[in-house]
């Protein structure tokens, strides 16, 4: 087996992925996936590329549309690293939820996106010890509030935010393996619809509810507002989809919670991610655009928040 | 006082190379995304600096009214912001604006204040939809 290409893709920011073209002599050449660490985590919730090999493993015996991972977790030049499928196909949101070319597959995404979410949610989370305990959601909320901390910048925004989950957080009903990253821009979609889902580097035991809110947060509807799930449906009709495919009932209100929790975890990423850049750890100028992006979910927050009530 | 072009007009200058003689021959992906984050991000410098600094003292002024501090004499418009939004911050955590009307106070300010930022990061955002 040779290496004939080898071309360096948009990655997640704590991950280099690479489309690495293969073959024999006299053979056709193949596309694979090479997904390696990079310095410097996204979150301190960042799974590194070992958990994340042994995570779309299960899921692709669980039948969730997942590239399929192979030769196991390795080390290249000192870095943990993976080889995956290619899935070719569009991820880009801004044309999945505007470009005619995808009409019909937004007709059956979000259908096929709460079938995967709910058989990726009936994998059993305590098989991968990595994990650690399930997080309830005031475990994510005191976790958010110590990445805003580590910025060193007042956010009164993210404040009200942050007291306001504190005070409403649901107990844990059911504990599930939850994706962290489930949103538009992470899915591998054709014309037809759903091929795979990507991103599994957030993931980790909690309250399944987590991934529904997260799929509706405004920055993953990449500009086609009106439709609060992804771009793409209502909130009423995602709830139901879910239902059909086998999920629990999920409130409005529930909903409504953890879409809130995902413009706090989002908006504090984005600070987050511009600290790496302003301490130098990764200079970046796309690292450090991330740092005004923050006031687009403080006005998200603001706004949820003041049609929740106190 | 430095000769033209000015630091808005210099800004221009390289958005304008990096739109018009770095992007059209980039055929790297990464490249080309990176090079329209990097031209993003002199339009918002531009419209900070044709901002001035206006914005610090706006917030300023609010972040005193709703702490009822003294204006202090220390430090530029924007140091002394900083400090508020910090005492701000700090006072929200401890559960001061968890209800009644300097809650509705807090949020208020706080709005005007985002948006104000988003007049310069990002002002088509600053439009919601009716959701469905």
């Amino acid at each position: 087996m040779q290496v004939r290409s080898l071309r360096r893709l948009a990655g997640g920011a704590s991950q280099e992925v690479w489309l690495v073209g293969v073959g024999n002599d006299g053979d056709g050449e193949r596309d694979v996936v090479l997904r390696r660490d990079m310095d410097g985590a996204l979150s301190t919730l960042a799974r590194t590329r070992v958990e994340e090999y042994a995570l779309m493993q299960a899921a692709h015996e669980a039948c969730v549309p997942v590239p399929r991972v192979f030769y196991g977790p390795l080390r290249l030049e000192g870095r943990n690293a993976f080889f995956m499928d290619y899935v070719p196909g569009e991820t880009i949101g801004r044309r999945l939820v505007r470009d005619a070319a995808y009409a019909q597959a937004r007709a059956v995404l979000p259908g096929q996106a709460m079938r995967a979410l709910v058989d990726l949610h009936a994998i059993d989370p305590t098989q991968f010890p990595f994990l650690g305990a399930p997080q309830t959601a005031l475990d994510l909320v005191a976790a958010l509030e110590r990445d805003l901390d580590a910025c060193g910048e007042g956010h009164p925004a993210f404040e009200l935010g942050l007291r306001w989950l504190r005070a409403h957080a649901p107990p844990l009903e059911r504990t599930a393996l939850v994706h962290g990253d489930f949103r538009m821009g992470n899915f591998v979609v054709g014309p037809e619809g759903l091929r795979s889902i990507l991103d599994w580097e957030l993931a980790h035991a909690g309250d399944p509810d987590e991934d529904l809110g997260w799929f509706c947060v405004r920055a993953w509807r990449f500009g086609s507002d009106r439709l609060a799930a992804g771009g793409i449906v209502p909130r009423e009709q995602l709830l139901e989809l879910h239902r059909v495919a086998g999920g629990h009932d999920v409130t409005l209100e529930r909903l409504r919670y953890w879409e809130i929790f995902g413009n706090l975890k989002w908006g504090i990423v984005t600070l987050s991610q511009a600290g790496r850049h302003l301490r130098g750890d990764t200079v970046s100028v796309e690292l450090a655009a991330l740092g005004r992006v923050a006031a687009e979910m403080e006005w998200e927050t603001l706004h949820l928040l003041s049609e929740a009530g106190e | 006082m430095q000769d033209r072009p000015t630091a808005t007009e210099l800004i221009a200058a390289v958005k304008h190379f990096l739109e018009q003689e770095v992007l059209p021959v980039q055929a790297d992906q990464r490249l080309r995304f990176r090079t329209l984050v990097a031209a993003n991000t002199l339009a918002i410098v531009q419209r900070e600096l044709n901002a001035g600094s206006a914005l610090a003292e706006d917030e300023g002024q609010r972040l005193q009214a709703l702490l009822g501090t003294q204006s202090s004499s220390d430090g530029d418009e924007e140091s002394r912001a900083r400090t508020g939004r910090l005492e701000l911050a700090r006072r929200i955590r401890q559960g001061e604006a968890d209800r009644g009307p300097w809650r509705r106070a807090v949020m208020a300010s706080t709005l005007t204040s985002v948006e104000a930022k988003l007049r310069i990061s990002n002002p088509q955002f600053v439009t919601r939809p009716d959701h469905t």
